[in-house]
């Protein structure tokens, strides 16, 4: 059951994802990864995709053989009625949960970087109404703005390359100087980030040709890899061994940029792009959060509870995070582990048993048993 | 009804997005164009001065001031304030300059000669750490305190800090941005190098504090802390081999001496090439360098390509010289490797340099520095035989 | 306890209801209780000190806490 009628293309979903993984990886990644491997984080992204693809493999996967279903609907299928809801509302508690750390993250950013006076609540309620505002309209409305925003968001980056005199490639030497083993520590967190793109469950019911669908992720998949690529590289030839102790690495770049002493004090860019990328990213993870209750429950209209699940969400992004130390080291610790847990782990043993399933069985779905019917 | 919410909320929104409380007018900022760093007469550990734009005087006026005593009127303002760090300092600043500090503009930071042989890394920390001091700025030592350059009105540029900037950035001496600062307080080497800001005397018919600063020298750090300096003379070969000899004439005395010859490089490449061979830590400085002649005190024709190429070797020593010149004061009596020898045999050799790095004090002034220089005199400017020497009278061979 | 925090959840909640009135009229029973169930918890919620409270974070960090010596550079 679909909790709308709109369709997308598979286009579309491919600018949708896009920003809804980059977003954030953009800004707070190279400094994780040169805090692990130093010079060499620019393999990191390289990296990231063993679990691009293994994301990728498993939401097609899984949606080719529960067409039109979400991953919060074809649980109940393959594990039963009472852990299938249980796995549907553990997604949508941790979807919610997520929506507001990114909305944190967000904040703290907006906060250090330019304004300094506002307060915290002020910035992180202003980015989730406008979200709020987005979902409700529904899922065709984000589509369309992501049309036209991701490219406004993407084209900033380029910007980045008038640092070019200022760059300087011997930063890259001596590569692997401590060996491989820091460097896939290092690539934990891109990795995770890359499985965001789970995401993609809750759009591929809703395409017109998924298997076009399918292809347009996989592009979204290598932008999402190459961009992250470009800005470690760029960050790494600027700074050097400076790249780990700066929080916001692509800020003091985008600071150091001037071209002939007038293209100064580019900062600003930065800050438009970021307020777009995570306009669109948090509409995306609200707009999942929504589904998986509305799934989950199977209720009937799911634009009442976009704005309560709004408030949520502030209260999430407050919870627990006294202040940005304790906020980034959970980020750089444990997060990995959350979101390859519900975007790597839990669809990796939900194929696995519909596989099983389809071996014993013949069907991967469960048998026939009243409201549970196969549509 | 339903009207009334979509029409607030979008109205909302416009100005909870745009945080209105950090709205600032631009007069309500007072414009920083530099900051001094000094040691004060009392007891706190700092000295802050900033020089701030004053906005209303544009250009010298329109009818009344014209010609008579060279001056513009004054166009900065400067305020001074110490505390027991810097951000102690800049709040007490505060309290002195009624409009908000903007550091937006500041694109010179000075540090007093005093201060930097006590050391600067404490007060780097600030730099870097604060949100608002820009990595693009350019960091200075002045000889004596930094504030006097500060306190100077250019006849011509806006401000003494512009004319520091434009000084910097033309290439005569060493430009350092606070970031490659930081980057060098942190690299291998554990020597820094900062250009060194002098003020010029003033000319007779000047106004008080009516001169400029220029850069001269390089004033050598260790681990942050001064510990010498360098001359102009040995600048230049510091310049060389870091790659950055930009806008500089090279004059010496041509052999069989016979007049001087000065050469305004053009182009100028410089490879750094460590070499490890028997345990024996070497370096090979090679330099490609062209450029056109522009003074020719001797009797001698250019045209002639011999001659041509006898200037060519005198260049080649010259630059030679200048290199050896200031390797050796670096390596034997500062023992300071501003020039990144560490770096390079890094990259190069990773292994060998972990096991060394620790004795990289001892090692570095025993490297072997090898210095190959390829000069070459592309065109002799605008005349063929010596200017001021008729064509029968000069040109000898 | 937030003063800021809980004026706001209750503008927000306030504003929810207003805004979603007729459209609360029309919904089935069960999902009338689900909204009103979101927005007495949201508000009942914005009365603790949230960030000092622990929450769900606190149940990854727990969980994934072993883990950590492998993350550590």
């Amino acid at each position: 059951m679909k909790p709308e009628k709109g369709t997308i293309s598979g286009l579309q979903m491919a600018l949708m994802l896009y920003p809804a993984v980059i977003a954030t990886a953009f800004l707070t990644l190279p400094t994780i990864t040169a805090q692990y491997a130093g010079n060499d984080l620019w393999l990191t992204p390289i990296l990231s995709g063993i679990s691009g693809a293994l994301t990728l493999f498993l939401a097609v996967r899984l949606h080719r053989l529960y067409p039109g279903q979400t991953v919060i609907e074809y649980s109940v299928k393959i594990i039963g009625t009472v852990p299938g809801k249980i796995v549907g509302f553990a997604y949508f508690i941790f979807l919610l949960y997520l929506t507001g750390v990114i909305a944190r993250q967000y904040a703290e950013f907006v906060k250090s970087a330019i304004m300094f006076k506002t307060p915290l609540l002020v910035i992180l309620s202003s980015i989730l109404l406008l979200a709020a505002i987005a979902v409700r309209g529904g899922v065709e409305l984000i589509a369309r703005a992501a049309t036209i925003l991701t490219p406004v968001f993407v084209i900033p980056s380029f910007v980045l390359l008038l640092l070019l005199p200022d760059l300087n490639v011997q930063h890259l030497f001596p590569v692997l100087e401590k060996g491989w083993i820091p460097v896939l520590k290092g690539s934990l967190a891109p990795n995770a980030y890359t499985s965001e793109f789970f995401l993609m469950t809750f759009f591929l019911p809703l395409l017109s040709n998924p298997e076009k669908g399918a292809k347009w992720a996989a592009v979204s998949i290598a932008a999402d890899l190459f961009s992250g690529l470009y800005a470690s590289l760029l960050v790494l030839f600027l700074l050097g061994p400076d790249t780990a102790d700066k929080v916001y690495p692509v800020l003091t770049a985008f600071r150091y940029i001037s071209l002939a002493n007038f293209f100064e004090n580019l900062e600003a860019l930065l800050v438009a792009m970021w307020v777009i990328g995570n306009f669109l990213k948090l509409s995306i993870f609200l707009y999942a959060a929504t589904t998986s209750l509305v799934q989950t429950l199977e209720l009937k209209d799911y634009r009442m509870v976009v704005y309560p699940l709004a408030v949520w969400c502030v209260l999430f992004s407050l919870w627990d995070y006294p202040n940005l130390p304790s906020l980034d080291n959970h980020i750089k610790y444990v997060s990995p582990f959350e979101l390859l847990a519900f975007f790597n782990a839990i669809p990796l043993l939900l194929l696995l048993a519909a596989s099983a399933r389809q071996v014993f069985k013949g069907s991967p779905n469960l048998p026939a048993k009243g409201k549970n019917a196969v549509e | 009804m339903f009207a009334i919410g979509k029409i607030t909320a979008p109205i909302a929104l416009l100005l909870l997005l745009s945080g209105c409380w950090d709205r600032v007018e631009l007069n309500d900022l007072s414009l920083i164009t530099a900051i001094a760093f000094d040691k004060p007469q009392q007891n706190n550990s700092v000295e802050v001065t900033a020089q701030i734009i004053i906005p209303k005087v544009k250009g010298g006026g329109d009818g009344g001031t014209g010609g008579g005593g060279g001056g513009q009127a004054k166009q900065t303002v400067t305020r001074t304030a110490s505390g027991s760090d810097i951000a102690d300092a800049i709040s007490k600043l505060q309290m002195v300059i009624p409009r908000k500090i903007f550091w937006g503009q500041c694109k010179v930071f000075i540090f007093g000669e005093e201060i930097a042989r006590e050391g600067i890394r404490e007060h780097m920390d600030f730099l870097l750490r604060h949100p608002q001091p820009r990595e693009r700025g350019y960091v200075f030592v002045s000889r004596g305190r930094g504030a006097d350059v500060l306190e100077l009105f250019p006849p011509i540029e806006r401000s003494s800090s512009e004319v520091i900037r434009e000084l910097a950035q033309l290439g005569i001496g060493l430009k350092v941005t606070l970031e490659q600062l930081s980057i060098r307080l942190k690299g291998e080497s554990g020597a820094q190098a900062l250009p060194l800001v002098h003020i010029l005397p003033k000319s007779k018919s000047s106004k008080p504090f009516e001169t400029i600063a220029y850069l001269s020298g390089t004033a050598v750090f260790k681990d942050g802390k001064m510990i010498g300096e360098l001359s102009s003379r040995e600048t230049r070969g510091v310049l060389w081999v870091r790659n950055e000899i930009d806008e500089y004439t090279v004059t010496y005395e041509n052999d069989p001496a016979k007049g001087k010859v000065s050469i305004h490089p053009l182009h100028a490449k410089v490879k750094l090439v460590p070499r490890i061979e028997d345990g024996t830590w070497k370096m090979d400085i090679k330099v490609r360098t062209a450029g056109d002649l522009v003074q020719n005190g001797t009797p001698l024709n250019p045209m002639d390509p011999q001659v041509l190429k006898k200037m060519e070797e005198g260049m080649k020593k010259d630059i030679q010289a200048r290199i050896r010149d200031a390797l050796k004061l670096l390596q034997r009596d500062l023992n300071a490797d501003i020039l990144d020898f560490a770096n390079a045999y890094h990259r190069k050799y990773p292994k060998i340099w972990a096991e060394a790095k620790d004795e990289w004090e001892t090692k570095f002034p025993e490297i072997e520095a090898t210095v190959d220089v390829e000069a070459r005199i592309n065109r002799p400017g605008m005349v063929n035989s010596p200017g001021g020497i008729s064509q029968e009278t000069g040109t000898e061979k | 306890m937030n003063k800021a925090l809980v004026a706001e959840v209750t503008i927000a909640v306030a504003f929810i209801v207003w805004f979603e009135r007729k459209r609360v009229k029309k919904i089935p029973g069960k999902e009338r209780t689900l909204f009103v169930l979101l927005l007495l918890s949201a508000w009942i919620m914005a009365f603790f000190d949230l960030p000092n409270t622990p929450g769900l974070a606190s149940v990854f960090d727990s969980l994934f806490g072993p883990l950590r010596p492998l993350v550590e550079e």
